[in-house]
């Protein structure tokens, strides 16, 4: 049980995290919910379909985050700038997957932002077929649509 | 001779396999750099050993070596995937993805598979200048140099030239435009050397995208100094698209830029404008 200002969440794998409300609410879908239901701000908060690792995650980054709204002083704008890049740069592509499924469905939008961002990197200045080894994308166009493709938008290639 | 055959031969076959394993998933990394070492180890000595007729063979050589540089590099933090999870994402965060690459690279995801096909079409905000167009900032340094010879000798050719790709900017946008199959465009940049004669075509294209409910809305209609020219009109901004939407206007923040605009006195049809910023601008009278 939770003290008060502190809520808790569940992954679902089981896993409990006891944090800071601050902190919680940067996802806009639990603060949809703490705001709506009370009996929420007391019991335990369900995150369906986030595993207790990505869970982690998820709150390393709020926490920083929701500490430097507090207190800019102490965490200014270049740290939390070094710290994002630090967070995004660790992750191996299937986290970076699920934190941005994740993000998305509990709307952290500045999360969303960054590992989007981070994604449109590793696209820019690519050629298809770099961008698809990266991916492990299938090419699974026929060469007359890929034809087709090229002759609709020349310009783009 | 044939000694140096054998080993650009055993060199090749090396390369193969070390593709291969580099394919496969995973550790390796120091065993790679090592590898990696050895490729170019290889490729330093058959660049000097300049003879003629390894030639092709060191070419094909140097080929397969860049492609497995590359796939090496992109194995470094081992970030590279066993499965197509990116393509099973859900559509919103993919085209949220594309929206934060240029417009032109944007557009090349189309290529990748299917999946991602039309994911570019519902792109939100539009960007419309030379770079992404052509892919390189050369074009609109020569169209100014032809816009200066115009002025200064009244050239024929270059005139043409000119036109040509005034054309061709207004018909990419359009058809950008046309393929857009979202019913929303937030915001749209136009920055491209256009005057009075394409009026018509910035028409169609704001009337476009006031209808998607267009937020922001930045035009700049010159990158040189084509105002010397003596019958020089400026293109006409067509407001009066945004007083034709239902409700109220969509439009938030506008900027002009060598456009002709003359708004009805109280902007009634521009209501919830929050920003407006105004330059080389030819407020029309009648």
């Amino acid at each position: 049980m939770a003290s008060k200002g502190n809520l808790t969440l569940k992954s679902c794998n089981g896993k409990e995290f006891i944090v800071e409300e601050k902190v919680a609410v940067m996802s806009t879908t639990i603060k949809n919910m703490v705001d709506v239901d009370d009996s929420f701000a007391q019991g335990v908060i369900p995150i369906i379909g986030v595993d207790g690792k990505i869970l982690a995650k998820l709150i390393e980054y709020c926490k920083e985050h929701a500490e430097a709204d507090e207190d800019e002083e102490v965490k200014s704008e270049e740290y939390l700038k070094k710290f994002d890049e630090k967070f995004v740069d660790e992750l191996n592509l299937n986290d970076l997957y699920d934190l941005l499924k994740a993000s998305n469905y509990l709307e952290i939008t500045k999360l969303l932002n960054l590992l989007c961002q981070k994604v449109a990197s590793m696209i820019k200045g690519k050629k298809p077929e770099e961008i698809r080894r990266i991916f492990n994308i299938k090419n699974d166009f026929t060469p007359e649509e890929e034809e087709e493709i090229n002759r609709q938008n020349p310009w783009a290639f | 001779m044939m000694k140096r055959h054998k080993k650009g031969e055993q060199l090749h076959r090396n390369l193969i396999s070390a593709q291969a394993r580099f394919s496969r998933v995973h550790e390796r990394q120091k065993k790679g750099a090592q590898m990696h070492r050895n490729l170019m180890g290889g490729l330093a000595r058959l660049c000097l050993r300049g003879i003629r007729k390894n030639h092709k063979k060191r070419e094909q050589l140097h080929r397969n070596l860049v492609d497995g540089q590359a796939r090496f590099s992109l194995r470094e933090g081992d970030n590279i995937a066993a499965e197509d999870f990116i393509s099973e994402l859900p559509e919103e965060i993919l085209c949220y993805i594309a929206s934060f690459l240029p417009l032109r690279e944007a557009a090349r995801t189309s290529i990748l598979a299917r999946k991602w096909r039309y994911l570019w079409r519902s792109l939100l905000n539009l960007n419309f200048d030379v770079t992404n167009m052509t892919g390189n900032e050369y074009e609109l340094r020569e169209m100014v140099t032809c816009s200066d010879l115009i002025f200064r000798y009244y050239g024929d050719r270059e005139a043409n030239l000119l036109q040509k790709k005034e054309l061709s900017f207004v018909m990419w946008v359009n058809q950008v435009l046309e393929l857009h199959d979202s019913g929303k465009i937030k915001s749209c940049k136009i920055d491209f050397p256009l005057d009075g004669q394409y009026s018509d075509n910035l028409d169609s294209c704001i009337q476009n995208l006031a209808t998607k409910g267009v937020e922001e809305l930045h035009i700049k209609l010159s990158g040189h100094d084509m105002y010397r020219r003596c019958s020089y009109k400026l293109c006409k901004f067509p407001y009066w698209h945004f007083a034709r939407v239902e409700g109220s206007s969509s439009l938030k923040h506008l900027a002009l830029d060598y456009c002709a605009f003359n708004p009805k006195n109280n902007f009634s049809c521009l209501s919830n404008l929050i920003s407006l910023s105004l330059k080389h601008i030819d407020f029309i009278t009648r």
